[in-house]
């Protein structure tokens, strides 16, 4: 069954208490993630962390958000085979690329076999086998980038949300990660719901991408839907990527 | 915000792995010294047995001489032998008991010196598994000549002894035990392979077997403070006896490729190194 997350006028907010004021963050938004990866981009301050805050049971929301036919507030967090790429990695450094990559695995008390195995294949694809035994400190950004993304990968889930995985790691080095990152979601099965800034990005890793502005989704489409689109905001972000 | 994570210029490949044993041993300390750490803590505590047995002998003695006035020196000769004597049965059983449990510290080296990821508890049951019984069978029988000892202390037979099994026992031994942590052999053809291989390689085999047992040997000999001594043993426990376990297993790694790898065992040849094309004929098994 494919995987289908929907969103029904989903609402969040943060309360600025110096001002005394409350900041939308997300405001009635409503989407439907069916693609293999999905993409949100736009500006920063548009909500896009926010939202994906809300789909991993971090913040508070008002609104439905559907997974799967069902409604998703019903599964704790760590119910909801969800896995998450933060920006900063946020790899242990006392541990190595292995340790890193299992700990998901330790925390579910998987067999030391099923570790193994399932570490060793997530590595093979994401290229960073040479490295299991080194600490982060001692490999490149992107293969730590990678590494992350391994660590998400490593317990199967059905849904992955990354946010600016690649804000970090270098132009060449982010085609080449983009690449194996398609693939190894593709081997998995995995959904992607990815969030960048980067027009660039979106293109180049979307099935489809859906553009957001000051909490609202404002056009949805294909990557060649959207680079045809007239939207102010879709042009906006077009120009500011130097597409 | 979060400090950002050191990182290497470029990726870490194949082509960085350590050249040389040395560079192995170097990388493994500079990386994994917390690892190495924790199992000098579990030789230390499985030779806790150890330490009271040998406390508690410094301890009798060292009451009896105190009483020393009140006694004859036949008397607190005839003491001190008796403490001797219980030692060595206590010996029996401590000493095997400890190897039994380091034979998983053994395990977990190997894998770390394979570049191989460790599970430091499953790694170190397996190791017990299926080297235990024959660390603790090696120590017994070593306990049991220590015992043995206490009959003919100060004769030449004593001396004759101690040369055979510094010089014959702990070097045969050290090898037989090695190759089990690397091959599925039958008995026959380790006791064999040991022998040959300490043959071809008597000198550094000798500085190995040295360097383990002279610093305990010193303690014993040496330190006449009551706790002290343990105190001292308990130290070189914990930081020095897995270094000094780490340098013969890499070693004998190195043996081993040198004499049996290369042509019969590729996928052990230079494990957890850089691969290298080595054209040399010089050093093949005839």
């Amino acid at each position: 069954m494919a995987t289908e997350l929907k969103l029904d006028r989903v609402s969040s907010f943060y309360v600025d208490k110096k001002h005394h004021r409350q900041i939308v963050a997300v405001d009635s938004l409503s989407a439907d993630f069916t693609a293999p990866m999905n993409v949100i981009v736009g500006f920063s301050g548009c909500g896009k962390t926010t939202l994906l805050r809300c789909l991993l049971g971090l913040k508070e929301y008002e609104g439905e958000i559907y997974y799967q036919q069902g409604n998703l507030d019903e599964l704790s967090p760590k119910e909801r085979n969800f896995s998450f790429v933060p920006q900063d990695y946020v790899l242990y450094p006392s541990y190595t690329v292995f340790d890193n990559i299992a700990f998901p695995l330790r925390l579910m008390h998987a067999e030391r076999e099923e570790i193994l195995n399932r570490v060793m294949e997530v590595a093979k694809l994401l290229e960073i086998t040479p490295c299991l035994n080194r600490k982060p400190k001692h490999i490149s950004g992107g293969q730590q980038q990678r590494t992350a993304i391994a660590r998400a990968l490593v317990k199967r889930p059905e849904v992955c949300l990354l946010d600016e995985p690649f804000s970090n790691v270098d132009p060449q080095l982010r085609m080449q990660t983009i690449r194996v990152l398609k693939s190894s979601f593709a081997a998995f099965g995995t959904m992607g719901i990815y969030v960048t800034h980067d027009m660039k990005e979106a293109m180049l890793l979307a099935d489809e991408i859906f553009v957001m502005e000051k909490g609202k989704i404002v056009c949805q489409g294909t990557p060649s839907q959207i680079y045809d689109s007239f939207v102010p905001a879709v042009r906006d972000l077009l120009q500011s990527s130097e597409i | 915000m979060a400090k950002k994570m050191k990182s290497r210029a470029s990726d870490y490949t194949e082509n960085d792995f350590p050249l040389s044993r040395k560079d192995v041993f170097l990388e493994a300390y500079r990386e994994r010294f917390s690892l190495l750490l924790r199992l000098g803590l579990l030789a230390l505590v499985f030779a806790i047995p150890h330490l009271l047995l040998s406390f508690w002998r410094d301890y009798a003695v060292a009451a009896t001489y105190a009483k020393a006035t009140e006694q004859t020196a036949e008397t607190y000769a005839k003491i001190a032998t008796e403490t001797s004597v219980v030692y060595g049965l206590g010996y029996l059983i401590t000493l095997p008991l400890a190897a039994f449990l380091f034979a998983g510290i053994l395990q977990v080296l190997r894998q770390l010196l394979w570049n191989v990821p460790v599970f430091l508890g499953d790694d170190w049951k397996q190791g017990v598994k299926e080297n235990g019984w024959r660390l603790a069978l090696s120590a017994f029988a070593f306990a049991l000549l220590y015992y043995e000892l206490n009959f003919i202390a100060g004769t030449y037979l004593e001396y004759a002894i101690r040369a055979l099994v510094l010089l014959l026992f702990a070097p045969w031994a050290l090898w037989l035990l090695s190759e089990h942590y690397y091959y599925e052999l039958k008995f026959g053809e380790s006791l064999k392979n040991a022998v040959l291989f300490y043959v071809r390689t008597v000198p550094f085999t000798l500085l190995f077997v040295f360097l383990a047992i002279i610093p305990f040997w010193a303690c014993d000999r040496f330190l006449s403070y009551l706790g002290v001594k343990q105190l001292v043993e308990g130290v070189l426990l914990l930081f020095y006896l897995v270094p000094w376990a780490m340098a013969w297993l890499l070693y004998a790694c190195h043996v081993f490729d040198r004499y049996i790898n290369r042509d019969y065992y590729p996928e052990y040849y230079r494990k957890g190194m850089r691969k290298i094309e080595d054209s040399s004929t010089e050093n093949r098994p005839r």
